[in-house]
């Protein structure tokens, strides 16, 4: 474990932070909505590293000048788009302050970060809050603690992930179109996955993949936004007596995230413009330009709406019809995206069912009914929608479950239609409810208030105890082939009740597994599965 | 005449005594407790390994061999072998492979990594093909192509106590659809090009074998041929009852290994773990 870091090992350092970071490029992607939503800061800031170990590459890696240098150059001539100019200054930075050092030990290292930062934040006009800027200012300031200790560079990079890490999660806060659109900051991403590759190469170990930290799925509802300004233009101008402040003063009135950056005797210029011609004249009348590069952002929007879509097109969606909350909780933690509030004495409209397949981002939606008295409404879905439609004929709750668990998305969706459709046959289900009224069952009288026990949807059995007619009911519906039962119960079930039944059950059916689970459904007390 | 090397890494998760009767070189990955470190199935038996995740309630971390590891090795070999055959756990769940590789680059003699984008019973099924095809004294290109045709072929089915293992070891990939549920459910997973993908869902860990049984034989079908393995991760008892379940089932195995979950696929398939191994005979 070095306490300092030789030249060459800089090489590997940005080989680790580029693997890693090229790992999440197009996640990082997906995240991109501020400046612009065009979905490129992951490969930019890939392709700007990719610059730099090219650059390496050609460099005599022996000699420490040279090989900063090369870093240096790699970075401003590579550096792509906003994200990629501020990483490159930020590699500058770094690299600035190496070059004056014959070894880096951790002391170098935290002035290096700091020396990033200013960098960084003297190449953005008007620097943003909430960016990759912030990311890099917070791990700096975290790691002028360690300034007076004697410390491994690993301690430095370590306390720098740790707070580079929830620098990012507070973006959000700090930039509201993040918030909006429910991500954090690409860029800071980027930087986070760099640190990362960076201290798994200190460390020899293994990079633990940074989760996915929030897909931006609000864009593909996002409504359709105008861009003030049409054009990213970038170029780099070499010439003599070029000053940045100058040029800088010349362009401000040109557009919007304006960027003009020093390079070796050449000025880097990024301008999001609706005059890219304008620009270019300005520039050309104070030097030489090259590299040049004009994009249409609306197109590189629309074309990454376009992807999204299709991402989210690849998904099924699928409906419910329930009631009770501890019933919707288990769907919804099952794969059931939206729910239609409804049941035995509720049914759903057709119009209220196609609401909700409407608001399915996927094209294909599977409804469960759960009701017999729904199967058709849901029928009727399917003419009135102009997706792909399906209903898995479910007519109660556990055989929802039963479809649900039976659904993998990796599979076709005929294979899961297919083990859907027979997962719901499988299931054999009961329900315990109180008889609204006085009323006659098979020849017997039947007091209001008392306990009925339902199978196949005719009434069994009754009685005044829930707790011997939840008995004598399972009795009538258990085999030896079976293996689990579940109850679903309702606040009617006292804990002593529930504690009873579990217990009458294990005793009856010592060779079954037995679940509860809050259901919360109303009318019946209890709604009891077996498999 | 061509005289071959095999190596492969700890994750093949054979028993020491596989690789000393025949001839094969094994590198450790290593588990990290804490601060204390240990070479896979080395220093770190199965057994002790499920006790100390147990006791400790630490999460432990895996790490790849070194590049000098593999140097070492390959050149140690390089004296003796005029080829060197590397097999190893998928690339995508590990950076062992890409160790190997820059091994690789310092050494004389040829010397080709396989990755079996698979790993555990799949790396030993296909370890012990190579090992017999060496042994009749195929060439190196033969033992390659072989290798690479079985390992188009290998299939896995897993069912997992729980996903929490793979989530916190990062491992997790398209299995992560079934995270979050409410249900008690037991998962089971396969290996989709290298990395972990959802296979099906179970309720009940009653059914769980039963369950197996079925998936294996929906497929492989009706008498086909097959190499089979099955692993557990500390679940003997279980796995003594599914060796009967699939004997009753009479499939046509070809051959049939039993083995153990090691400590570094058993940091992320975590305690009580089954899992199917197999590939059809052409």
């Amino acid at each position: 474990m070095p306490f300092t870091i030789q030249p060459k090992d800089i090489i590997l350092l940005i080989k680790g932070g580029f693997s890693n970071l090229k790992k999440h490029q197009s996640e990082i992607d997906r995240l991109n909505v501020f400046p612009v939503p065009d979905g490129d800061t992951g490969t930019n800031m890939v392709l700007t590293l990719q610059a730099i170990l090219e650059e390496v590459d050609k460099a005599n890696s022996a000699d420490k000048a040279s090989l900063i240098n090369a870093i240096i150059f790699g970075a401003l001539m590579g550096a792509r788009g906003n994200s990629g100019v501020i990483l490159s200054q930020i590699i500058k930075g770094f690299c600035d302050t190496f070059r004056q050092f014959d070894t880096i030990n951790s002391h170098v290292l935290i002035d290096a970060f700091q020396n990033a930062v200013r960098v960084a934040y003297q190449a953005v006009r008007k620097p943003v809050e909430g960016t990759m800027l912030t990311v890099i200012r917070d791990a700096a300031i975290a790691v002028k603690n360690l300034k007076n200790q004697e410390v491994l560079i690993e301690k430095v990079f370590e306390v720098a992930l740790k707070e580079a890490r929830d620098s990012l999660l507070r973006t959000p806060d700090l930039l509201p179109v993040l918030k909006e659109a429910g991500v954090v900051d690409a860029g800071g991403f980027g930087l986070v996955a760099m640190v990362e590759g960076v201290l798994s190469t200190l460390k020899k170990e293994e990079i633990k993949v940074m989760s996915n930290l929030a897909i931006p799925k609000v864009l593909l509802q996002q409504k359709e936004e105008s861009l003030e300004f049409l054009y990213c233009t970038e170029f780099v101008l070499k010439g003599e007596k070029l000053r940045r402040d100058d040029l800088e003063k010349k362009l401000e009135n040109k557009g919007d995230s304006l960027m003009v950056v020093w390079g070796d005797e050449s000025l880097r210029v990024h301008i999001h413009t609706n005059f890219p011609g304008d620009v270019l004249n300005l520039a050309t009348s104070l030097g030489t330009l090259s590299q040049i590069r004009i994009n249409n952002m609306q197109e590189q929007m629309e074309e990454r709406k376009s992807k999204l879509v299709a991402q989210a097109d690849s998904g099924v969606g699928i409906v419910a019809v329930a009631n009770g909350e501890g019933i919707k909780e288990v769907l919804k933690s099952l794969g059931v995206q939206r729910i239609v509030e409804g049941g035995q004495t509720m049914n759903p409209s057709a119009q209220e069912l196609l609401k909700e397949v409407e608001g399915c981002p996927s094209s294909e939606v599977i409804i469960l009914p759960n009701n017999k008295n729904i199967i058709l409404t849901a029928e009727q879905v399917k003419t009135l929608s102009p997706k792909k439609v399906y209903i898995i004929p479910t007519v109660n709750v556990p055989q929802a479950f039963s479809a649900l668990v039976a659904f993998t998305p990796n599979r076709s969706f005929a294979e899961n239609l297919k083990e859907m459709n027979e997962a719901i046959s499988r299931v054999k289900v009961g329900e315990i409810t109180r008889a609204v009224r006085d009323c006659e069952v098979n020849g017997e009288k039947v007091e209001q208030g008392k306990y009925l026990g339902i199978f196949n949807g005719e009434i069994v059995i009754s009685g005044n105890s829930l707790i011997k007619v939840t008995s004598e009911l399972l009795s009538k519906i258990v085999s030896d082939e079976d293996s689990l039962i579940t109850f679903l119960f309702n606040d009617e079930v006292s804990d002593e009740e529930k504690k009873k039944i579990k217990g009458e059950a294990e005793k009856k059916f010592p060779q079954h597994e037995i679940e509860m689970y809050n259901g919360g459904q109303p009318l019946y007390q209890l709604i009891i599965s077996v498999e | 005449m061509e005289k071959i090397g095999i190596v492969v890494d700890s994750t093949a998760d054979l028993p020491l005594s596989f690789y000393r009767e025949n001839n094969v070189k094994m590198v450790p990955l290593t588990v990290r407790f804490g601060e204390e470190v240990y070479k896979d199935w080395i220093e770190m038996p199965p057994s002790q390994f499920y006790k100390l995740l147990k006791d400790t309630n630490v999460l432990p971390k895996t790490s790849q061999p070194t590049v000098a590891e593999f140097i070492q090795v390959y050149q140690k070999l390089s004296r003796d072998f005029s080829h060197i055959i590397s097999l190893h756990l998928s690339s995508k769940l590990s950076g062992t492979v890409n160790s190997a590789e820059l091994a690789r680059k310092e050494i004389k003699v040829p010397v080709t990594i396989i990755d079996s984008k698979t790993v555990s019973g799949g790396i030993g099924l296909i370890l012990k093909k190579m090992v017999e095809a060496r042994d009749e004294g195929k060439t190196a290109t033969e033992i390659i192509n072989l290798t690479q045709k079985i390992i188009e072929k290998m299939k896995l089915i897993a069912c997992l106590q729980t996903l929490k293992y793979l989530e916190m070891g990062g491992r997790i990939g398209k299995a992560q659809a079934f995270l979050g549920s409410l249900l008690d459910i037991k998962p089971f997973i396969t290996f989709e090009d290298g990395i972990v993908a959802p296979y099906k869902r179970v309720r009940g860990a009653k059914r769980v074998l039963r369950e197996l049984v079925r998936s294996l034989k929906e497929e492989v079908g009706e008498d086909r041929p097959i190499h089979l393995g099955l692993a557990h991760g500390d679940n003997q008892a279980q796995l003594n009852e599914l060796k009967t379940l699939i004997e009753e089932e009479g499939f046509n195995c070809l051959s049939f290994m039993v083995t153990e979950i090691g400590s570094v696929i058993g940091t992320y398939a975590g305690p009580g773990a089954l899992a199917i191994f197999f590939y059809p005979e052409e």
